[in-house]
């Protein structure tokens, strides 16, 4: 190398080298014989607690991280990336042996409405099968280990019974060893369906610790698991951050540790889009022992401020006004977190509340489990009816 | 306070998201139907999934969508916002295969069966249909040309993308990374091309600076004490562990990484990073 080209190198482990190197990454993973492993329900797999959800990481250096670090299964679906997430895992996989990593796809049928999550005329197996015969070529692979329907929201859907035959031939062929749903939306509903039909043998769920309705999804957990079915998390850290600021973040381990203190749960998914990501998520593989800590703190942003709404209507009973106050917080995000004036007026002209709608009450008796001063934010907002729409719109 | 508060929100409405109905043009013999969601950041996993998070991460900004039916034939355009015509690239690219038909719309745009994609200004429209038909892929090109007329935006390319050297670029691979540039947290905004020149297969990342100091500060953490903002062009070489061995080199608010190449290319790394420092 000519030195007049190059004016410093640190090949010879020169100082100053501030990056993550191979040594330190090494020496922050477990020893394989530290890994914790729970077994994915009926399918017999042992999987590491903490997996990878690659779903945005288009860098194959960091899945070789998580993959030498000792993580085994990973996730991605047909429709990541337009396809390049399933390239990019099949051009890292090819030279490794296939029974050393777990590897899930999803595919989503088509013609499922978006908003009511049922299907309609357009949801074919052969669009499902096409699909998926295209993933397996992207991942130059010969089968899947888990293929999941992909966004299941229905028991209709999950019901479908020429995608589900289609599944089940699948397996006979074996091109999948299992099949399984994922859904982060009627989370409950899905599982119980699940459930009842007694084909599925995997499930992948939103689960974390800012859900409003985790009694009836630990109460799903609970019934999937005696079933068999073995449970995935994903979305387990919340969204990373309580605002759109992102000045308030989630404490990844923790949130990782809270999902895997449900013992229902056998591994998780969270995306990694850098090296401290997956040094992060490397060590609770070994330990995931959630610290009083690291649970009053998640509890404590669970209850923070913050701009999004979890819409879970706990607080409507509380109002004597019956105010319609889920579509008046999303108003308040409208303008507050995007300012988009007009979007909120929209929002807010589509409801009949008025440009002062809590005068009648002396204080606020609806309760928001996300702490959100409502009448603050209520109050605020609905000053927007006063605002002439053709000045904002 | 408040007032000055609101006025201000009243400017910025004004110029920015007026009308997003008004992208969607009617076309001929098509009912439009629009009564679909705005999805913005904080429900866009409902709509598209975990496809959301790369979104996300491009600082996407909301969705409006129009579907057009004919009979049994159906359109849907989604039209995607981000913040400024680097992170509209950004998806895009993400989304794009060298192997596509690539057409002439918007600032590039291509035809596939049953889709037809592009970006122009800060938006990255995709029209679908789950027909077959020629006369639907036919349908889905003009309501891409007519939406691409309606966008605001130039038909260029980011600028910075011009300093790529054309030898040995691979077409049409060229990306953009708002965040976690190279498994970094403190690497971000930088575009990416890939290159192939007789055996050699490399990538050369060049940042989009927000400001000197900002590119100087992360050059000073992937460089450490070796880093000396005095030096007119600063050349650095070093292993980064699982990127392997990196060829940096920085002058004035221009940042630019190679990764791929062996310690004996450095000829080869200094050459490619001459011409762009230019």
């Amino acid at each position: 190398m000519k030195r007049r080209t190059f004016l410093r190198s640190g090949l010879a482990g020169a100082a100053g080298l501030a990056t993550i190197n191979h040594t330190a990454l090494a020496g922050d993973r477990p020893a394989s014989q530290e890994i914790i492993y729970r077994t994915l329900g009926k399918t017999g797999l042992k999987v590491p607690v903490v997996s990878f959800g690659v779903m945005r990481s288009d860098n194959n250096a960091l899945v070789k991280a998580a993959y030498e670090g000792g993580m085994r299964m990973f996730d991605t679906a047909h429709g990541y990336m337009n396809g390049r997430n399933e390239e990019m895992l099949g051009s890292f996989f090819e030279s490794l042996p296939r029974e050393s990593f777990i590897l899930a796809t999803k595919v989503k049928p088509a013609g499922v409405d978006s908003r009511t999550g049922l299907p309609s005329k357009d949801t074919t197996a052969e669009d499902f099968l096409a699909k998926f015969e295209l993933s397996l070529t992207r991942l130059k692979m010969d089968y899947v280990d888990i293929l999941y329907m992909h966004a299941a929201d229905s028991a209709e859907i999950v019901r479908h019974k020429e995608i589900t035959a289609a599944m089940l031939d699948l397996k006979k062929k074996g091109k999948v060893r299992f099949i399984g749903v994922s859904t982060h939306k009627n989370e409950p509903l899905v599982i119980g369906t699940m459930v009842e039909e007694g084909i599925w043998d995997v499930v992948l769920t939103a689960y974390n610790f800012n859900l409003a309705h985790l009694d009836d999804l630990n109460s799903a957990l609970e019934s999937a698991a005696k079933a068999g079915l073995g449970v995935v998390a994903m979305k387990t850290m919340a969204g990373g951050f309580l605002d759109k600021e992102k000045t308030k973040a989630v404490n990844p381990q923790a949130a990782l540790k809270w999902a895997l203190s449900n013992p229902n749960v056998h591994t998780t998914i969270p995306g990694m889009t850098t090296f401290d990501h997956v040094n992060a998520d490397l060590k609770v593989l070994a330990d995931i022992t959630l610290t009083a800590e690291e649970k009053s703190g998640l509890i404590a942003a669970a209850a923070s401020g913050g701009l999004y709404c979890n819409a879970c209507q706990n607080c409507l009973k509380g109002c004597p006004a019956n105010l319609p106050i889920p579509e008046m917080m999303r108003a308040y995000m409208y303008a507050y977190g995007y300012g988009n004036l007009a979007m909120a007026s929209d929002l807010l002209r589509e409801t009949d509340a008025t440009s002062e709608p809590c005068t009648l009450c002396e204080t606020c008796s609806a309760e928001c489990i996300k702490g959100f001063d409502l009448r603050g934010k209520i109050t605020d907002i609905a000053r927007l009816k006063n605002v002439p729409y053709d000045l904002i719109a | 306070m408040k007032h000055v508060t609101i006025f201000f929100f009243l400017v910025f409405a004004f110029t920015a998201l007026r009308g997003q109905q008004e992208m969607f043009p009617p076309l001929k013999g098509y009912k439009q139907i629009s009564d679909y969601p705005v999805y913005t950041p904080e429900d866009l996993w409902d709509y598209i999934n975990g496809a959301a998070d790369a979104y996300l991460a491009l600082g996407f900004r909301d969705l409006n969508i129009n579907e057009y039916r004919k009979g049994k034939q159906s359109l849907k355009a989604e039209i995607y916002s981000f913040g400024d015509e680097a992170t509209a690239f950004g998806i895009y690219s993400l989304e794009r295969s060298p192997s596509y038909k690539f057409i002439n719309l918007g600032v590039q745009g291509y035809s596939e069966e049953g889709v037809v994609n592009f970006f122009k200004g800060n938006f990255y429209v995709k029209i679908m249909t789950h027909s077959g038909s020629k006369k639907a892929a036919e349908a889905m090109i003009t309501l891409a040309d007519m939406i691409a007329e309606r966008i605001e935006g130039g038909n260029e390319f980011p600028p910075l993308l011009k300093l790529y050297p054309a030898e040995g670029l691979i077409a049409n691979q060229e990306t953009y990374i708002m965040e976690g540039v190279l498994g970094h947290d403190f690497l971000h905004d930088s575009f990416r091309a890939s290159y192939e020149l007789d055996n050699d297969r490399f990538d050369i990342y060049l940042f989009n600076s927000k400001s000197k100091q900002d590119i100087s500060d992360m050059a000073q953490r992937l460089a450490g004490d070796a880093y000396n903002a005095g030096e007119e062009s600063f050349k650095y070489v070093f292993d980064d562990g699982f990127n392997g061995l990196l060829f940096m080199a920085l002058q004035g608010d221009r940042l630019i990484i190679i990764s791929g190449l062996d310690r004996e290319k450095a000829a080869l790394a200094d050459r490619y990073i001459t011409l762009m420092l230019k």
